[in-house]
Parts: structure tokens; C-alpha cells; sequence
């Protein structure tokens, strides 16, 4: 091949490249005038098959509407209009504002009329409609309300239900019932002052709904009963409170004050599992007592190997204990999750690492433990 | 008396010979739709497809068993498939039979020492590959080794990982039964060693402990002679014992001579698993000869596979033609190698010699493969 030649193909190779490129990008919309106004059509497909591809298919015709829509559309009318006869439809059709839809796509307020997706070889294949009439774009005004999202009102709403069948009989449902209802006020209330509180609260924020605080009755102004429904399984009560927020405060206060100084001492065996459970506690804030004596609470964990028909598996027993030696709470890994053929010390520590690191598994200990150390502060009091 | 008798006895047969050589009168004989049959003691065959190519008009019909339910209720995702969806496969556990022997006591001992565990493994492999069934390996061992090694690599990325891929349990269980038999006899210089081997498989609900009807594989028998030659099995006896030659007490050489018996019968049942269980597909157009087809490697057809093509309208079946089919990851193109002879062929030829012809719902048209191709058993068995 001689130099010239090979110098034209490679001009010609560097003239098609965008070319090509500009081909591929271009998959836009065809566009046709109908008796209700202007209809856009695109067919396109996508290597693959499932929702998954479905789905990015139909982002991507979304995307290629909305670009045709903000740039090309108004030409390609204007060329279709040229072409057409009758005078009515440019009126009418000329309304249509492109942008506005460009953007009502955008935003998802429109969507484009797909038809169901067929296969082409190995790919996924959707055909996207959209229909614009010049009557349909009066779309209605955007509710523009920006609605009050803190309560401001003193009084608050509280409602509680009560399963009849669990009433003791001594205690008459509605006394129940209220009880509950201004014990969700207060759990509701807990969870405000603890969210508007920053991270001097936000150990409650986890557990507000289970925080049942001694002296409900004390922490409100006033209450009123706005109804009451009995069925024959359970009794309702709607109820109007005003609470006392500086009371629930300063509850609150010697309460985390109360949590802050408790303290928690871990015994296990063996070294590598208290060396897992000292970690987690104390990247979670939670303060380690150097004995027994001095803790509000006590953790006992042991691992253990469990021999299996192909294997060994490694159990994990975690106990909490509080001051008067009765055990509080119990749990334990799933064991069969890991199998290994061996029980040497490594394998085993490596083990305990290994269930010792799962976030759902170090969530519910945390969470449970910090929930036991409200509840003893509580009871403390 | 005696000849008033035999007179009237004459008289009776002349009245019935009479009656008897009426013209209407047929003899009937009792239906005969059973032959008898001596049971077969030759060993099993490959059971394997002819090729597109070698097909006659009158070979062109549509085979047993195909399934060509819709793919439209498909997720396409492998752990989260419609119970609807035709790919979705039942998942499996491979067992393959402890050692039942017959055989006299010399031999017995090195038969019922056999070890199954690596035909167990083989026959996972081969079965695997069929994408009939989502195979779970016995194979522990292997596993074991490699979570040990990322345990030491990184603990709590393998934990986080296992816990989000449990293992899977199987719905069902393959297993295979045999019956393994020795037999030895001695001439006036030397014996010769025989073993038999006869397998069936069945598909069993471990929770129903129901065994499945479908797929049917059958009996599967092997002679070692088809494995070995007479040769290599003689062996010499001085005073009633064991002097040279093969030595049928010898656990090593009977496990080579009945793995290479056990292979032998996978082979052959793996080619009736896939006359049992065709690959089946819906044809999405044809354009000339050229067939395109919804699924491919994922509904299990194999290169090269020889399939039937053949029009469904109102649950009857047309064969219009054979096809080799060649398939992809999610779909598979084939050409019609031979159209039949009929009207609806032709039809059907014309319309895609002039285009792409797609068939529609009320008129639609699947394929289904006639066995395991020549190929897959040429180069795979």
C-alpha cells in the first residue's frame, strides 16, 4: 500500500469516527402529525434480559425523549407543519410547549406510554409512546403549600386501642386505654425533645417507645377525652394532651446522667471473643467496669466448636446478668453460617472474628444492651 | 335308551353345524395389543440425535416432552425466578449409591470398598453442565478449604459474604441406585474376572419422600468387558489361589475397572436425561432458513443441537422443519436445515424468504430438541 493511500484511509477512518459517533447518539423520537396533535414514537433496545434491564431501558428512552424534546422537537414540527395542509392543526399544534414537557419528564410528573417489552435475539426490546395534544398541556398548578412540619400547638393528639381479651378484669378497659394513650404521648414526646436534642439524647432516640417512665400522670398539664369506641375485641380512646415539656426534660436528663456513669463488665472465654465484645462496646460508647462489683451489668459470652457431620461449626452464648445475678437477656449466633474442617485455636478465633463482625449481629447486641441500660437506669430510680 | 341317546346327540351337532355355516357368523378373536418379549441382558447404549442433516421428510415430527411455556413471567434473576418461569430449575443433590454387591467372598470385599465419592463429584460435573438443574455439590472438602483461606484473608468480609449467600438446600435429590455383581469363572488354565454394574436413577422429595415420575432414565446396564478386554481381566489360580494376572481381590484394580464402568453409565444416562428432559424454545422470527429463539444456554440447548421446528395453534402440533440450533447466553439461532413437506411449510417459507416472517399469538411456533447432539457426546462423553 502506498503512503498516499494509506494517509486517505486514515483521513477517512478520523472523518466516519464521529460520524459514527454522532449516529449512535442520535436515537431520537420519529414524529408524526395525528388528529389529537403530535405523536412520538422510539423503539429501543438493550443487551440483556429481567426488570433490570427493563428498567435502565426505560431510563434510557426517558433520557433520549427528553433530550429530543428540548432540542430537536420544535424543528422537526416546524418541518412537518411545512408539509401540512391544513391551517387549523398549525394553531393548534403550535402551542405545544416541548420545554415544559422536557422538564414535567424530568421531574416524573409524565410518563411515556410503554408497550410491553419484547426480545430481540439477546436483547430487550421497548417501544416508547407519548401523545401531546395542545388541550392536554394544561396541566394542573403545582401545589406549592409548604406545610408546617414542627407542631406548635400545645395540645397534642394521642389515641390508644386496647385488645379487650388482656383487660385484666379488675381494670376497666378505658382506664387501660388512657394509660396507653398518654404513655404513647409521652414516647412520642420523648422522641421530639430527644431528635431536637442532638447527641445528648440520641441513645433514647433508638429506644423511645420503649421507654416506660415511672409517673406518667406528673408530666401533664391537662388532658381531655375527645372519644371513645368499644367492639367487642378491643377499646379505643382518642384523647387531647398538653404536656409539660420542661418536666419531660428534666427526666430525661437524669436519666442519660444515670446511663452515662453505668457500667458494664465483660467475662469470656476464650481471649479473642472478650477481645471482640470489648471492641464493640466501647466503639459504641458503652463504659467497661474493671470488676464485677463495681458494674450495673454483667456480659458472660463463651464460644464453643460444634461437631458436625462435615465439619465444625462455632456457637457463641452471650448472657447479660444485672446486680442481683438474674439473667436478663440471652442469645446466640447462628453457627451454621460458617463450616471449616479443623479445630485448631487459629480456625477457631478466626471464627469467632468472623460472626463477631456482622453488623446485624453487632447491631441487635448494642442495641439490646443499651436498651438494658435504660431499663436498669429506670428502674434505679 | 342308549341309541335313543346317541341319536338325539347326532341330531344337536347337525342342529349346531347347521347354525354354525350361517354367512353373517364371524370368529373373534380376543385383542392383541402386547407383544412377548425376552428380557434384554445387553448393555445400554448412547441414546444420541441424528443430525439436521441426515434427517428424511418422515423423520420430522415432534418429539416427547417438550415444555415451551411462555418466558413472560421470567425475572431472569437466578436466585428469585418465577415459580411460572420454564428456566427456573429444580435445585439438586447428587447422590450416588453406596455399594450394594453380589459376589462371592474373595471379590466382595475389594467391590464393597469401592469408592463413590469422586463418581459422585463426576456425575455433578456432568449433570451441571446440562442446565437442566441447579446443582448443590457435595463437595465439602473443597469449599471448606477455600472459606478457610478467606477467613484468614479477611474474617469479616467472608462472614458478611456467607451471610448474604447462604448455601441453598435442594428441593429434590438425584440419586443414583446400582447393583453391582462379580462373577469369576475358571477354565482348564486360567479364569476371568466379570463385573456388572446396573444403575437407575430417580428424582426424590426429600420433605413428600415422593419419587418423582419424571424424568424416567430407566435401567442403565454395563459389563466390564466393554470397559476392559478379556485379556487384561484373565488371571492364573495355583491351589485354588490367587497367583497372577488380574487380581480381583485387589481394591485398586476393581475400582478402576468399575469407575471406568460407573463413567461409562453417566454417559449413557446423561444422553437419556436429555431425550427425558428436551430443550424446548419459542421461535421470536424467521428470516430465509435462519431461526431466531428466545432462549438459549439458559434453557439448557446445547452447540449444535438438532431440533424440531413445529407450528402450535389451538394444542396441535405441525412439524415444519429441522433445525440445527446453536445457542447464546439468553437466546439461540439455528437454520432450518430441512423444511417439510407439507403446505404449512411452504407457507411459511415463502412469507420468510420475503422477510423476516414472526409468528403471532394465535399461530406460534416453538422448537424442541430431538436428544443429546452428536457433538456434545463426540467431544463432552
Amino acid at each position: 500500500m502506498s503512503t498516499k493511500a494509506w494517509i486517505q484511509g486514515m483521513i477517512v477512518a478520523v472523518v466516519s469516527l464521529p460520524l459514527l459517533t454522532a449516529n449512535a447518539a442520535n436515537v431520537q423520537p420519529s414524529m408524526l402529525l395525528i388528529e389529537q396533535g403530535v405523536e412520538l414514537n422510539l423503539n429501543n433496545c438493550e443487551y440483556g434480559r429481567g426488570s433490570r434491564v427493563t428498567e435502565s431501558l426505560k431510563q434510557s428512552l426517558t433520557d433520549s425523549f427528553i433530550q429530543y424534546l428540548a432540542n430537536q422537537a420544535r424543528m422537526d414540527l416546524a418541518d412537518l407543519l411545512a408539509n401540512s395542509s391544513t391551517s387549523t392543526r398549525v394553531d393548534s399544534t403550535a402551542a405545544i410547549d416541548f420545554t415544559q414537557i422536557a422538564s414535567a419528564l424530568k421531574n416524573h410528573q409524565q410518563q411515556l406510554d410503554f408497550a410491553e417489552p419484547y426480545w430481540q435475539g439477546n436483547e430487550t426490546c421497548i417501544q416508547a409512546k407519548l401523545i401531546l395534544s395542545p388541550s392536554a398541556q394544561q396541566t394542573a398548578p403545582s401545589l406549592n403549600i409548604d406545610w408546617q412540619t414542627s407542631p406548635t400547638t400545645v395540645w397534642q393528639f394521642s389515641q390508644a386501642q386496647v385488645d379487650m381479651l388482656q383487660v385484666d378484669k379488675n381494670q376497666q378497659a378505658f382506664d387501660a386505654a388512657m394509660q396507653q394513650a398518654l404513655q404513647n404521648s409521652v414516647s412520642n414526646n420523648i422522641q421530639l425533645v430527644a431528635e431536637q436534642g442532638a447527641g445528648k439524647f440520641a441513645l433514647l432516640t433508638k429506644h423511645a417507645n420503649k421507654i416506660k417512665l415511672a409517673d406518667v400522670q406528673n408530666l401533664f398539664n391537662d388532658w381531655q377525652v375527645l372519644g371513645q369506641q368499644q367492639t367487642q375485641q378491643n377499646f379505643t380512646v382518642q384523647v387531647l394532651v398538653s404536656l409539660n415539656r420542661q418536666k419531660l426534660e428534666q427526666q430525661l436528663n437524669t436519666l442519660v446522667k444515670k446511663i452515662a456513669t453505668s457500667s458494664i463488665y465483660v467475662s469470656a472465654e476464650p481471649f479473642a471473643l472478650k477481645r471482640q465484645l470489648l471492641t464493640l462496646l466501647t466503639e459504641h460508647n458503652i463504659t467497661i467496669a474493671n470488676s464485677v462489683t463495681a458494674a450495673d451489668m454483667q456480659v458472660t459470652a463463651k464460644s464453643s466448636m460444634l461437631e458436625q457431620a462435615n465439619g465444625y461449626q462455632n456457637l457463641i452464648e452471650l448472657e447479660v446478668t444485672n446486680l442481683n445475678k438474674q439473667i436478663i437477656w440471652q442469645w446466640q449466633n447462628d453457627p451454621s453460617l460458617i463450616t471449616v474442617s479443623n479445630k485448631q485455636s487459629h480456625q477457631v478465633n478466626q471464627l469467632i472474628q468472623a460472626h463477631m463482625s456482622l453488623p446485624q449481629h453487632q447491631q441487635t447486641i448494642i442495641q439490646q444492651l443499651e436498651y438494658l441500660l435504660i431499663e436498669q437506669a429506670l428502674i434505679a430510680k | 335308551m342308549n341309541t335313543f341317546k346317541l341319536a338325539l346327540t347326532t341330531s344337536i351337532t347337525l342342529l349346531l353345524s347347521a347354525c354354525g355355516s350361517t354367512p353373517k357368523a364371524k370368529i373373534e378373536y380376543p385383542s392383541q395389543q402386547t407383544n412377548q418379549q425376552a428380557v434384554s441382558t445387553n448393555p445400554s447404549e448412547m441414546q444420541v440425535a441424528k443430525s439436521a442433516f441426515a434427517f428424511n421428510d418422515a423423520d420430522i415430527q415432534v418429539p416427547a416432552y417438550f415444555d415451551t411455556q411462555g418466558l413472560k413471567y421470567c425475572t431472569f434473576e437466578r436466585n428469585n425466578e418465577d415459580e411460572r418461569c420454564p428456566l427456573k430449575k429444580p435445585t439438586i443433590r447428587v447422590y450416588f449409591d453406596k455399594n450394594t454387591v453380589q459376589a462371592e467372598k474373595a471379590e466382595q470385599q475389594a467391590l464393597a470398598a469401592v469408592n463413590n465419592q469422586q463418581i459422585e463429584l463426576m456425575l455433578e460435573n456432568m449433570v451441571a453442565g446440562l442446565n437442566r438443574f441447579r446443582i448443590i455439590t457435595q463437595d465439602d472438602k473443597t469449599i471448606q478449604q477455600e472459606i478457610e483461606k478467606q477467613l484468614a484473608n479477611n474474617a469479616a468480609a467472608t462472614a458478611q459474604k456467607l451471610s448474604t449467600n447462604r448455601a441453598i438446600n435442594p428441593d429434590y435429590i438425584l440419586k443414583v441406585d446400582t447393583l453391582k455383581t462379580a462373577d469369576r469363572f475358571y477354565g482348564e488354565y486360567n479364569g476371568v474376572a466379570q463385573y456388572f454394574l446396573e444403575m437407575t436413577a430417580s428424582v426424590l422429595d426429600p420433605f413428600t419422600q415422593e419419587k418423582l415420575a419424571s424424568p424416567n432414565i430407566g435401567k442403565i446396564r454395563v459389563e466390564s468387558k466393554e470397559v476392559r478386554s478379556h485379556d487384561e481381566l484373565v488371571f492364573t489360580e495355583v491351589s485354588g489361589r490367587y497367583y497372577t494376572g488380574f487380581n480381583y481381590q485387589d481394591q485398586q484394580n476393581v475400582q478402576a475397572v468399575m469407575s471406568d464402568m460407573a463413567s461409562r453409565g453417566l454417559s449413557v444416562m446423561v444422553t437419556r436425561l436429555l431425550s427425558e428432559l428436551p430443550a424446548s424454545g419459542e421461535v421470536m422470527g424467521i428470516k430465509g432458513n435462519q431461526i431466531s429463539i428466545d432462549r438459549g444456554q439458559n434453557a439448557g440447548i446445547l452447540p449444535k443441537e438438532t431440533m424440531i421446528v413445529f407450528v402450535y395453534e389451538a394444542g396441535f402440533v405441525d412439524p415444519i422443519g429441522v433445525a440445527e440450533v446453536n445457542p447464546s447466553k439468553t437466546s439461540a439461532n439455528g437454520r432450518i436445515v430441512q423444511w417439510k413437506n407439507s403446505k404449512l411449510a411452504q407457507k411459511i417459507q415463502q412469507q420468510s424468504n420475503d422477510g423476516i416472517f414472526r409468528p403471532n399469538s394465535n399461530q406460534k411456533i416453538y422448537v424442541v430438541s430431538v436428544g443429546a447432539p452428536q457433538e456434545y457426546v463426540d467431544n463432552r462423553l
